[in-house]
Parts: structure tokens; sequence; C-alpha cells
């Protein structure tokens, strides 16, 4: 028995040789990248939960300049929303079923970024991975020619810090930054923090505090990222209500 | 699997690993495994345990601390941290190679899927980046080629390091 185990090892160890490099994606072998990956991840379940409450398709998106963009551009390390290179914010637009008096259609609009700067009650700068916020917020801050501008944090109604490929201890020094992050930042948007693997300390110290999280999350996870994706819907189909004026 | 057979087996991995540049997943396991485990009071043994009720417990009360503040502390669980067994290690390695290549394919494939759908977004060319801001950053592109068969070898390469993974409790017993 030891001998068949023992070969059946080496067999597996052959073939996931043979196998590593071929799955391998070359621009991914750099943990950064592979980070820069995950908040795209996000990003897309954010909008499929928008798509799915409802915003209309084919969505656009818009430069910092508020000009609309043929290119997707994102950021891989934070930046400021009214910065002049031209990355890229998606723009929903929820139909409200109301007409305006020229007899448009009311629509809702939010913007979706990747790795802005916001500031709460602290007024420093805290980064922001993945954001939702109402468009007018992103015009006030495009309006702003002469200075950074800030999203303020009041403003983000959906706020999300993505970890990939953490160490336990840092994990758990993460969870703690983020509520850190959030008590700093406004109570009324809601933060997720969502990572890949499973850390049970972290879980249990957001849990404890009431906080959004989301672990484990890959492709390959159908169940998280229905459930994350949900989370997201939710807070759309909140927002939508809340918002429209009656 | 013997602990000698799954310290071979993960040498072997990790070997494997730096010969694809992917050096920072054994670094990333190395630190992890460095930390040990924490366990908690109901897994400390009789005579540890033993050991521990024994030491007295002081408290220095300072003149300044108010009154309402100093209170006899909770006594809670005992922490105590021990190392991985090298059972345990191989499974850390597995599931961060899972993560590094399988999932980071399968996300590459995801997001590329999706942001490339004609039906979601308006420009139908459009590509998409990842434009660096920071001096160390580099940009890239997210590329529109066929991934069917990169896929296809992903999923092979979950299978397998799953069938490893169960291997390693194979004649052995599960901590």
């Amino acid at each position: 028995v030891r001998f068949i185990t023992m070969a059946l090892e080496d067999d597996l160890l052959a073939e996931i040789e043979s196998k590593l490099g071929r799955a391998l994606i070359p621009t991914y072998c750099r943990k950064a990248k592979a980070w820069d990956l995950f908040e795209a991840f996000v990003f897309s379940i954010i909008l499929q939960a928008a798509i799915e409450e409802g915003a209309e398709t084919p969505i656009e998106f818009y430069d910092t300049s508020g000009k609309v963009s043929s290119d997707i551009l994102f950021r891989t390390s934070p930046g400021y929303i009214n910065e002049i290179e031209k990355y890229t914010h998606a723009l929903l637009k929820f139909p409200t079923g109301k007409k305006t008096s020229t007899g448009e259609q009311k629509k809702l609009e939010f913007e979706v970024h990747i790795g802005i700067y916001s500031s709460g009650s602290s007024g420093v700068a805290q980064e922001c991975d993945v954001a939702v916020l109402l468009k007018i917020e992103g015009d006030r801050c495009r309006r702003i020619k002469s200075q950074k501008a800030v999203v303020k944090s009041v403003n983000i109604l959906i706020g999300v810090e993505c970890k990939c490929y953490q160490k336990s201890n840092i994990s758990l020094g993460s969870g703690r930054s983020f509520l850190g992050l959030v008590q700093d930042l406004s109570s009324k948007g809601e933060y997720y923090f969502v990572f890949n693997g499973i850390k049970p300390s972290v879980e249990k110290l957001l849990s404890h505090y009431d906080k959004g999280w989301e672990h484990n999350l890959s492709p390959s996870s159908k169940k998280e990222v229905e459930r994350l994706r949900y989370s997201f819907q939710n807070r759309f189909k909140y927002l939508k209500a809340k918002l429209l004026k009656l | 699997m013997n602990e000698n057979k799954c310290q071979e087996v993960y040498t072997r991995l990790e070997s494997l690993l730096r010969a694809h540049r992917l050096d920072w997943v054994v670094d990333l396991v190395a630190g992890e495994i460095s930390l040990g485990k924490t366990l908690s009071q109901a897994t400390v043994s009789g005579e540890d345990r033993q050991q521990v009720e024994e030491v007295p417990f002081q408290l220095t009360i300072l003149e300044e601390v108010p009154d309402e503040i100093v209170r006899t502390p909770r006594r809670g669980p005992d922490l105590v941290v021990e190392e991985y067994s090298e059972r345990e290690k191989l499974e850390i390695l597995i599931n961060t190679i899972i993560q590094a290549v399988v999932d980071t394919t399968l996300m590459e494939n995801r997001v590329t899927t999706f942001f490339y759908n004609s039906e979601l977004f308006a420009n139908s060319n459009a590509r998409v980046r990842f434009i660096a801001n920071m001096p160390n950053d580099q940009s890239f592109e997210l590329s529109r080629g066929d991934s069917a068969e990169r896929i296809e070898i992903a999923i092979d390469l979950l299978n397998l390091l799953e069938q490893l993974r169960r291997e390693i409790y194979n004649n052995g017993f599960r901590r």
C-alpha cells in the first residue's frame, strides 16, 4: 500500500509540474498584478449587481474630465478622482419611471471607481479600493481644477476594501485597519471587507463589530460570489428607494 | 502520506514555484508558517494546563488609575502558539498555489469575459488597461485572446492539487 501511495504522489507531482506552467498567465506572476485583477473582479460583481437591479445597459465608461471614454482604464494604485490622467469610471443609470418637465426619463446616476481617495471625519485622505458614489459628487469633485479633490465619505454609498494573498498576521492587521477606516468614514455608507482565502480571526473581528465581509472570493467560489453580488444588489435596491424623489 | 513524504513533496513544489518565478508564493507561505497556529485553552494538554494554573496572577495598581477602571481582570481562554506539522505546511502551500495560479487564471478569464461583453458595454472594441501611476508599477492590458485551453488546464491543475491535498491525510490521521 505504501509503495502504491508513494507512486501516486510522484505521478501527481509530475502532472502538476506539466500543467502549472501552461495554466499560469505570465502577466500575473507578480503579486501586485493579481491584486489589480482582484479589484477589477470585485468591480465587475458590483456592475453585475447593478444590472440585476435594473441599471441600464450598455454601461458607459467616463474619464476624469467627464467625457465618454472609448477604453476602460483602471488605476493600479490609489489616485484622486479629478486627476488629469485619463482613468475611467463606470456610470450606472437607474430609470425612475418618472419624467422631467421636458419629457425625458428621470434617472438615478451612480459612478463606480477603482482606487480613489476619500476622507471622513478626521480629514485624512484614505484609499477606497472600489467605491460607488453619486454622480453629482463626482461632478462636484471634477469641477475642482486647481487642487486634488478628495471624495467626501458621506457620499460614498458602497465602499469595498479588497485584499488578496495576505499572511494571517497581516490580514488581522488589515481587518483592524478596515475597522479604523470605517470608523473614520461616514456611517451612511456601506463598507465591505473582501478577500480570498479564509481567515477566521479577521472574520470573527469583523462580525463582532457587525461589519460586512466576504471571504474565499474567487470565480470558482460560486456561493461567495453570489452572496456578495446579492449584498450589493440589495444595497442598490435600498439606495433606489431612498434617493427617489416622490 | 507520512510527515517525511509531506516534507519531500513540499520541497518539490517549492522548487517548481521558484522555477516559474513564483518566489513570492513560496515566501508568502513561509511567512504564514513561521507564525505557527494559535490554539485556545481547550487544546492545551492537562499537564501544561496545570502549569498555567499555578502561575500566580499579579496586577500592579497605579494610584492615579480611577477605581472604576481597576477591576479583576477577565480570564479569557489561554492561547498558545504551536508549530505547523509537515502535513499542515503542505496543505497551506497547496491552498496558496490554488489561489495564486488557478484562481488568478479563472479570475482573468472572468474579468475579460465580463468587460469584453458587447451587450453590457457601449464600446465593443474597448481595450481594458491597468495604468500605473507609481514609478515601480507596470501597466498591462487584458488580452482578448482565446483562453479556453488555459482555463481547461487550470481546472485540470485544480483537480490535481485537490487530489494531492486529499493524499496528505491518507495513511495518516487528521489533526
